[in-house]
């Protein structure tokens, strides 16, 4: 079920009641049995596959904890690595694989390769076999013991608000959290608050503002044939807004229903846009995946702990792995290589902009100077996302030729953008929203705080003023209901 | 601590409780016949127990049957429970809502349901399932029309409601005034020729009578033996295809058999008296002047059934019963208006304004002085003057020209066509505001309602009628 779904709200009211008033002794058994029932939601055959990647990862972490010899334990996880990532292979890139062998295939002349057969890829399944690896490598290294209850193994990666599109969790901060559920308190109602607060947080970035961004990104899309720079750069910056809205708002939703069951979860998001290099905005995007790359692939391959060309070769394989893991498509692995490229480069112009600074004189602890670098690395990742939101290597090419070659900026003048799905008044929804994002982002970024930590320490008229509008706002403008087709988040799909 | 928590949920949630449901009172849907009339609205609105004939059905019945009529001649309580494209469904709860407060002695139901199985306009599924109040019976509306995937929206309201942000007018906040009285009818005057559409009367024609159409004819039935009222079916005037006819040919059959009456007015053209230049608004609708003979001849109907399964009952002296005696001065009204349009002069047209107290005109009288100026089918300011005569104008303050109120009988001069001189504004009613001021002879901005322009552009006369019964602007004439 989706979040943005009336049968989801239900779902989690009688979960949240049931959790406070059962004992502590039945907790984890309720919230494992509700994870289940929720990822059963979605198709109940989703579950031939979580079962089996639950039973290898806690069957091989608890082999290789107890295999004495190091070589044993090096298979066990090599055999299990090696299976978990078959299994992502199999679901998700089988047929990206079958594709390009066909592609050279045709370009030998040849018959394509026949398909008796296409597979529906489990949801999150990109998520919790990470999670999975992620475990198995920490036992493997001795760097947190194996979990000795199935129940809580199970219930770690199956939770139900972090299952279907993360943040990825780590088995030393989620795991001990779920240990002591029978015997933790209840969650006080300040906690409660400050999840609900975050939620409606969430469910407003998503359904007000990502959904209503996408209705505007999707008709530029589908008829670039009458478009020109105005409406693609317009697109392209809606987009960056859609993608953030919608995975943040996701993440938001799933770490305020976490916060009110009594569990942590890592922030996922941390004010990207702000970020004043592109190093510094994989620090506040997607955080639980970049740590995982970092941690998992990264710092295996050597990270920055070598020669120069070295570590731009593992810059490069790492992003590029991230542009693949988001997708089945050379878009994405473009995408990520990009991301690698722009590091790759800003570190070797590094001498030269410090030589510019120093030449002219740049004031670089200056606002206006922090504000440059900020909007920069804003459009560099605005660029990168064409190719994230392009369905083919074709289509992104093609925008980016309507954008760089049909020069027309009185559309701006002439009412034309509102001819996209979004007219006056709704793009003026969406233009307040995201000054509020914007407002939000910038307090959050000085405080270090999420929504409902900031908003729990505001007076009960302030926070309840705050949550009603965004309550009224959600049901009022939000995007759903039976005119729209209320979207999955998109990072479900992965 | 726990108790004073505990007492903070609660007020949080009342409180979202009473903000939601203000909202969803301006966001709720609010048509059945359209443009905010609502006659599950004009229903509950209705005193109890007051009701003494009902009638069922689509557009056909809001147009075709005048409740005014019954209640002018008989003092007659009636009401039309109808809903634009009304589908079997709707129909039977329809009904059942209307039951639930009131309890006619006989009830007419349309067949025209029964030539569709799903709406062709999804204006009319929401007309049909959102109008009515939340209740098992809505739930059930819901469950027999709505696909299984729609069935949520259509029981929560809210998921297809809210998207109303964007059309919100001033009847989703004020209540719209005919639903305080309105007997469910549809008053219009209008008229076309339509003697070349004539329906098809074919009673060989035969189609097999669908499941569907058998079940709704026994719930129907079923119905009016458990609650016991008669049940009358009809068939009201429209341009009959083949195909309908061969669906109607044969559940008149099965009805009959059931022992229940059927009234097809298409096979009583001649007997009813209908006149297809006047009767008729359009092909698929009678005209008031239709409406007033389809509403007689079932008056005659009721005359001929036995006491013990109606007793006619005159209802004038009833206090409870006000709500008939207005919509009778409503349907008098739209009948005057209607006469206003067609007035041939000025002369006429002031006359009959003089002999209503339920219009407000706004008059203005403007004079470039200059008559190539005008067009030659402008009147002169000496036609003028004595046509205006019956609303109490005098040549002493009708020149050099300027702006009036006429309001009950009463002649009300608000500006004096000088530029010096202030605008005047008053609000005409809680949704519309006027001002009136000289920019100059045929100038833009003279007579604004709200934020349109009703100055004269080319006609030395100008006279914008306002509706006092329903609050809306009927038009501006110019002479």
């Amino acid at each position: 079920m989706q979040f943005q779904s009336a049968d989801f709200l239900l779902f989690f009211a009688i979960t949240v009641l049931l959790f406070r008033l059962i004992p502590g002794r039945l907790r984890k058994g309720w919230l494992l049995l509700c994870s289940l029932f929720f990822y059963l939601g979605f198709d109940p055959r989703f579950l031939l596959v979580l079962v089996p990647v639950i039973l290898i990862g806690y069957g091989a972490g608890r082999l290789i904890e107890h295999a004495a010899a190091p070589a044993v334990r090096k298979r066990i996880f090599s055999c299990a690595l090696v299976l978990l990532v078959l299994a992502l292979l199999v679901f998700k890139y089988t047929d990206f694989i079958l594709d390009n062998c066909d592609a050279v295939l045709a370009i030998l002349h040849r018959r394509p390769l026949s398909r008796g057969f296409s597979l529906l890829m489990p949801v999150g399944i990109s998520f919790y076999l990470f999670q999975t690896i992620g475990y198995l490598a920490d036992v493997y290294h001795e760097r947190f013991p194996a979990a000795r209850s199935l129940g809580s193994y199970a219930l770690f990666i199956s939770f139900f608000p972090q299952i279907t599109a993360g943040p990825i969790a780590r088995a030393e901060r989620l795991l001990p959290q779920i240990e002591h559920l029978p015997d933790s308190q209840r969650p006080p109602l300040s906690r409660v608050f400050s999840g609900f607060s975050l939620m409606l947080w969430g469910f407003f970035m998503k359904m007000v503002l990502s959904d209503r961004a996408g209705i505007f990104v999707d008709n530029v899309w589908q008829n670039l044939f009458a478009c020109g720079t105005t409406e693609t750069c317009t697109a392209a910056l809606a987009f960056s807004l859609q993608i953030y809205a919608d995975f943040a708002g996701y993440s938001a939703i799933a770490i305020g229903a976490a916060r009110i069951l009594g569990i942590d979860l890592d922030a996922n998001f941390r004010s990207p846009y702000l970020a004043g290099s592109i190093a510094g905005f994989w620090h506040r995007w997607h955080i639980s995946l970049s740590t995982w790359l970092r941690d998992y692939l990264y710092i295996p391959l050597g990270g920055s702990r070598c020669s120069r060309l070295c570590k731009y070769r593992n810059i490069l394989i790492t992003f590029l792995v991230s542009g693949l893991w988001h997708g089945p498509s050379w878009t994405f692995v473009i995408w990520g290589g990009l991301h690698g490229l722009y590091q790759v480069l800003g570190d070797l112009l590094k001498p030269l902009r410090a030589k510019f600074c120093r030449l002219f004189v740049v004031r670089q602890e200056a606002f206006s100077f922090r504000l440059l670098k900020v909007l920069r690395t804003f459009l560099l990742t605005s660029f990168a996302w064409i190719f994230f939101r392009a369905g083919s290597l074709s289509g992104a090419v093609y925008f980016l030729n309507r954008m760089f070659t049909r020069w027309n900026p009185w559309v701006f003048f002439n009412e034309g953008l509102y001819a996209f799905g979004l007219d006056r008044q709704e793009f003026g929804i969406l233009t307040l929203g995201a000054i509020l994002l914007l407002a939000f982002d910038l307090i959050s970024a000085k405080k270090k705080k999420d929504f409902g930590e900031l908003l729990v320490t505001q007076n009960l008229w302030f926070r309840w003023a705050l949550c009603l509008a965004l309550i009224l706002l959600i049901l009022t403008v939000g995007e759903y209901g039976i005119d729209f087709s209320s979207s999955q988040f998109i990072y479900a799909g992965f | 601590m726990n108790k004073k928590k505990g007492l903070q949920v609660l007020c949080f949630i009342l409180l979202t409780a009473i903000l939601l449901t203000l909202v969803y009172r301006a966001l709720s849907w609010k048509d059945t016949t359209g443009n905010y009339i609502s006659s599950y609205d004009e229903l509950y609105h209705t005193p109890k127990d007051t009701v003494d004939v009902a009638f069922l059905g689509s557009s056909h019945c809001y147009a075709g049957i005048y409740p005014a009529v019954l209640w002018e001649d008989r003092g007659v309580t009636a009401f039309d429970m109808a809903v634009s494209g009304q589908d079997k469904d709707s129909c039977y709860h329809g009904l059942v809502e209307l039951l639930k407060t009131q309890h006619p002695q006989v009830v007419f139901a349309d067949l025209y349901a029964l030539t569709f199985e799903e709406h062709a306009f999804i204006g009319n599924v929401y007309r049909n399932l959102l109008s009515m109040r939340t209740s098992a019976n809505s739930v059930q509306l819901v469950t027999e029309y709505a696909d299984p995937k729609d069935r949520e929206d259509f029981m929560l309201r809210w998921p297809i409601v809210h998207t109303r942000y964007r059309e919100l007018q001033p009847y989703d906040f004020l209540n719209y005034p005919l639903n305080d009285f309105g007997r469910g009818a549809s008053y219009v005057w209008e008229h076309a020729d339509t003697s070349w559409n004539l329906p098809c009367t074919d009673e060989t024609l035969t189609a097999p009578l669908s499941d569907s159409n058998r079940r709704w004819v026994d719930r129907m039935t079923a119905l009016s033996d458990k609650k016991n009222f008669t049940l009358v079916f009809t068939l009201l005037p429209y341009d009959i295809s083949e195909e309908d006819r061969a669906i109607y040919n044969e559940v008149t059959k099965y009805i009959r058999k059931k022992g229940f009456d059927v009234i097809d007015f298409s096979l009583l053209e001649n007997e009813v008296g209908f006149d297809r230049t006047q009767d008729f608004r359009d092909s698929g609708h009678l005209s008031g002047f239709g409406a007033i003979k389809t509403t007689r001849y079932l008056e005659s109907y009721l005359d001929t059934l036995p006491s013990e399964r109606y007793l006619e009952v005159d209802r004038r002296l009833d206090a409870s019963c006000r709500q008939w005696d207005q919509d009778l001065q409503w349907m008098n009204q739209t009948k005057f208006r209607y006469a206003l349009d067609y007035a041939e002069s000025a002369q006429k047209f002031c006359q009959l304004l003089s002999e209503t107290t339920d219009i407000t005109a706004i008059l203005s009288l403007e004079d470039t002085g200059n008559e190539a100026a005008l067009p030659e089918s402008a009147s002169s300011f000496a036609d003028l003057l004595p046509a205006l005569k019956p609303l109490g104008f005098n040549t002493e303050i009708a020149a050099p020209g300027g702006k009036w109120l006429y309001r009950a009988g009463t002649l009300q001069k608000l500006h004096d066509n000088d530029k010096e001189e202030e605008a005047a504004s008053l609000d005409l009613s809680p949704a519309d505001s006027l001002r009136v001021q000289y920019n100059g002879d045929f100038a833009a901005g003279n007579v604004m309602i709200g934020l349109t322009d009703y100055s004269n552009r080319d006609r030395r006369l100008q006279i914008v009628l306002y509706d006092n019964i329903v609050n809306e602007l009927i038009g501006s004439y110019s002479f």
